[in-house]
Parts: C-alpha cells; structure tokens; sequence
C-alpha cells in the first residue's frame, strides 16, 4: 500500500512537473536540443583521442563510447530526477522554505529529492537509450535482454549509491547553509565515471578506493560491463549491498541533522 | 482534556555576530563570536479543543520559535510537548495530518500553477477522499469567494488572493489544531477583515483549535477571547482579554468637553492633563477614583461633556511590551 501511494505521489509530483515545465514551452524546446550539443561535444572528444590511440586501459573505441552513452544516461536521469530538487536545498535551508516539506505527511526525504522533475533530457535521454542498444550490437554482436537486466539492475544501484552520497553532502547544508556548489562536485564525480573504471589501475590506491568508498564503476562501467556479458559477479552481489548501506547512512545522518534546523526568520 | 500541554519549554540557539564591513568579515574568517539566544524560555500552557488563543509579544518575543516547536519544526532544547498525544518532534504522520502551520510570509503554492494544482497535490499527500475533498474544497472556495482564481497562476494573482488560497491549502485536510503565523501581514484592512472573518468562521464550524500570533491588536480583540502574551521568551500573562485591563490599566481616561473657558493649570488638581486643546482635554485618573475624580470634575468646572473611558488594548499591550509602568 505504502509503495502504490508513492508511486502514485511520484506520478502527481511529474504530472505538475511537466505542467510547469510546459508554461514555458521555448526554454523547454532550448534546453532540450541544447543538451544534444553537449552530447555531441563528448562524442567528438572521444574520437579525437582515439586519432592518437587504439585502446583505452584496454578498452575499444566502441567500448568506451557505449561507457560514455550509459554514463550520460546516468547523468540525464539525475538532472531529470534529483539534481534540481537537491541543488535547491541549500535555498531552502536559507530561507526556511524546509519548513513546507517537514510538516507535510509524507517521506520528508521523497518529498524534498523528487517534487520538481526536469524535463529538458528527454531528447538526449531518448537518443542514448538508442545509442546505448547500437553500440551494444557494435561491440557484442548482439543483444541480450538478461544482460540488460541485470545492466538495469546495476545501475539503478548505482544511482542509489550516488544520490545517497549527494543527499547527505547536501543535508550538510543544515549546518554550512551555504554549499550551492555541490553539482559541480557531482558532475566531478560523474566525470570519473564517465571512464573506464580500468583507467584507476594505475595507482593500486585509485583502483581501490574508486572500486569500493566512492563506487564510481557503478555509475557506467558496470553496467556496461553487464550488457557486453562481461560483468563479475561480485560487483553483482555488492551493488546492492552498497545501495542499501547508502541509503540508510543517508538517511541516518539526514534525521541526525534535523535536529539542528534552525528554520529561518519569517 | 487539554488538546496541547506545553511544559517549560525551552529553545536555545547560537548565533555568530559579525562586525560590519569587509574588515568585519575578513576577522569572522579565523574568529567568529558567538552568542546564545534563549528564543523561548520555559513557557508552559495548555490549549483545550476548540479554543481559540492569541499568542503575541513584540517582535523577537519567542512566539514563531514556540509554534515551531509545536508543530515539530524545530528540536526543543528541553521541555515536553504534547500536541493531540504526539510528540511533535517526532513527526509521525498521524500527527502532521491532523495540525497545519499557516505562516504569513511563506508560501506553499506551485508559483508556476494554478492553486487548484497545488490542492489536487495536497489532496494526495493528506490521503483525502475524493468525496471530502470536494465538500471541503467547495466549503472553502465559497467562505472565501475565490471561485473565479482556482485556475489563475499563482504568480499573477494579488497578495490578498494568493493568502486565501493559501488558506485553502492548508485546510484542506481540515486540521484539528492550526498555528497562524501573522495570518493578515502585508494585506490591507479589507482583505484582514475578510480573513478574520472567514476563521472566525473555520473556528465556529470545523471546531478546530487555534493558536493565533498577530501584531494586528484588531486579529486578537475580534477572534480571541484568551491571550497569552510572550516577551524575551517568557510568558507574562495567560488569561481571557478583558483581565488585561483590569491588570495592567491602572488607570482611566476623562475624556470632557467644557462649555466655557478654563485653564488647563487648573485642571491638574483632578489628574494628569493627557491632552487639551479647548473646548476639548484629556485627563488621566487612577482607575480607584475615576468616579471621584469624574463628581469632581462635573462640580468644579463648566462641562458640558464627559466620558469615562479605557485604555485601548493595543496602548495596554504597547505599554505591557515596553515594560512602562503603567501604575
């Protein structure tokens, strides 16, 4: 019952999303065809590295592009879903404006991670769902809808992991009130994971920490790991264990924080 | 049976003080000083259902601080509260759908979307059905007649509108016990009317519990009949309106009208001369011989009217704020 009312919460939450998204219909139709410009901006990068080399950490061309299309994939369904509600927190620990979600009977954390959904990705979100089933047949030969799934499964863990990491960086906000910056550490960290996760071998430390405290594999390699049928099973039994360990973390540290909300001046 | 029980509650916080100026900004870098602000400071008092309080101070009192405790907003320092047998802090959701915090300054509206879509939203997340919904919603609209902006942006519709629908918003789930936050700040004595007017009514109807803060004397006189007055987070009185007089208006008003000459000098024999300005004076007495004086001052001196009135509230309560003695 609890999950049917949140899913139903989480309909009426895109429903007005996209009915205030529409009143502005030529920012919408910009950013929508903007953002493939940005897509083609990481395209273009990549071939031009692979003009001077023929593997990346042992990693093909078409490889590295299907890591670069699950990557951006990653990064779209964030914008879409959390990075505006989560970017705004800072705003309303400021100004007080925390205090509409904390008296409302509902999942303070739901509410306040998915109230205001973006919808200037779909295009790109649309075009890399294309892309990422191409160069999956381009670089396998084929296409497997269990190597999906469980591609599916990784990095659906793989966003919990990275909201749980970005919610409780931005419930510090509680006490900084300031930290409105904390995107561009996102797309920081979105960037590390935008590669091969192989790269890190370099330095043992890298490969170590990338692999385990910030699980950056999760983001693209991984699941593009699963859907070229080549994923380990460990990395399979530890998604969950980390999403799951995340969450609560987060969740902990946020009802720790509360209790040090000041509200602000009315 | 008390609906709310609040006992010696306490809210504490520190605050930074900074000097002014770049100089001022560049010291909080390494050294930030600190002080402790006592908000409210071991306030106790019930609330019965129904009952309909005025909670007012002067600004900085401690009045929006405790209604955030109440409603579970902010984390007591010490103290119990009680609100319809939960723990505010806690925030379960039984209670959060039984109470409503309407804070005049803030808003919870879709700024980009009619009302109506932020109600359709709030019909979700209070879990109302579909038939309560209509009946409450068609209630509501007609007690504060904004039929004709349910489908207007809310950022296109005047301040006046945009606080009923607020209003709306927030009674939807029709809440058992409502904090109003300086309800009627920044609209015009019209549009104050109609919003005391349409809670008098919510009072009366739903039967619900409120706890009023307002600086507006005109809120507190025409809805509430208890007061609890707050000040440096303390509470100074709690009792019904009229025994604010008794104990804080240690004196009367004569206000006379004369029909010849006389000299304001000689009019300092019955009391304090307030005002005077001929044929017209104002004379303070002590409230124990506002009789005596008034006998005098119809023996003594050609008049040709007389009153004898009380202090306002709002000059009681002015007075109570600013500690002067009122004796």
């Amino acid at each position: 019952m609890r999950i049917k009312r949140y899913l139903k919460l989480f309909w009426a939450f895109f429903s007005f999303s996209f009915e205030a998204e529409t009143e502005f219909r030529s920012n919408l139709i910009f950013w929508s065809f903007e953002n493939i410009l940005w897509m083609i901006l990481g395209i273009t990068s990549i071939h031009l590295i692979f003009g001077q080399v023929e593997a990346i950490a042992g990693w093909s061309k078409n490889e590295v592009f299907l890591v670069l299309f699950v990557a951006s994939l990653f990064h779209d369904l964030c914008w879409t879903l959390i990075f505006r509600n989560l970017g705004a927190f800072s705003r309303l620990i400021r100004k007080g404006e925390l205090d509409n979600a904390l008296l409302k009977p509902v999942n303070t954390r739901f509410l306040l991670s998915f109230k205001i959904l973006e919808f200037d990705h779909y295009v790109r979100i649309a075009l890399e769902s294309f892309l990422i089933y191409k160069y999956t047949i381009l670089t396998t030969g084929y296409f497997s809808f269990l190597n999906l799934l469980v591609a599916l499964f990784l990095f659906t863990c793989g966003f919990l992991i990275f909201y749980s990491i970005f919610f409780a960086l931005t419930v510090t906000n509680i006490w900084f009130i300031n930290l409105a910056n904390l995107i561009d550490f996102f797309h920081t960290v979105k960037d590390l994971g935008g590669k091969p996760i192989d790269i890190f071998k370099i330095k043992r430390g890298f490969l170590y920490f990338f692999s385990f405290v910030l699980p950056v594999g999760y983001i693209a390699t991984f699941p593009t790991e699963a859907l070229m049928g080549q994923i380990e099973t460990s990395k399979i039994i530890l998604a969950p264990i980390l999403a799951i360990l995340s969450l609560w973390a987060s969740q902990k540290f946020f009802n720790f924080a509360l209790k040090y909300y000041s509200s602000a001046s009315s | 049976m008390p609906i709310i029980k609040v006992r010696s509650l306490k809210k504490y916080y520190q605050v930074h003080e900074k000097e002014p100026g770049l100089a001022g900004s560049l010291k909080s870098l390494f050294a930030r000083k600190y002080k402790n602000v006592k908000a409210v400071d071991g306030v106790s008092f019930t609330l019965s259902e129904g009952e309909f309080v005025g909670f007012i101070g002067p600004n900085g009192a401690g009045k929006t601080t405790t209604l955030k405790c109440l409603s579970g907003l902010l984390y007591p320092t010490s103290g119990q509260v009680d609100v319809l047998g939960f723990d505010p802090w806690e925030r379960k959701h039984p209670f959060l759908k039984q109470i409503s915090l309407v804070m005049g300054q803030k808003n919870q509206l879709w700024w980009d979307l009619p009302a109506m879509e932020t109600f359709i939203l709030n019909k979700e997340i209070y879990e109302i059905p579909d038939s309560q919904f209509k009946k409450t919603l068609n209630e509501l609209v007609k007690l504060l007649d904004v039929k004709k902006v349910l489908n207007v942006q809310v950022r296109k519709l005047s301040l006046g509108q945009r606080m009923k629908c607020e209003l709306i918003a927030a009674l939807l789930h029709q809440p058992k016990v409502l904090f109003l936050d300086e309800p009627t700040i920044g609209l015009d004595v019209v549009m104050q009317k109609k919003i005391r007017d349409f809670i008098k009514e919510y009072n009366e109807k739903f039967e619900s519990t409120i706890l009023l803060t307002s600086h507006y004397m005109g809120d507190v006189q025409e809805l509430c009949k208890r007061v609890i007055i707050i000040d440096k987070g303390k509470i100074v009185f709690d009792g019904n309106l009229s025994e604010i007089v008794k104990k804080y208006a240690n004196h009367k008003f004569l206000q006379v009208v004369f029909s010849e000459k006389v000299e304001k000098k000689d009019l300092r024999k019955i009391g304090k001369v307030d005002k005077f300005d001929f044929p017209k004076a104002t004379i303070v007495v002590k409230r124990s011989v506002a009789s005596v004086a008034a006998a005098e001052l119809l023996q003594s001196f050609p008049v040709a009217d007389l009153n004898i009135e009380e202090p306002s509230i709002e000059a009681i309560i002015r007075e109570v704020f600013t500690g002067k003695d009122l004796a």
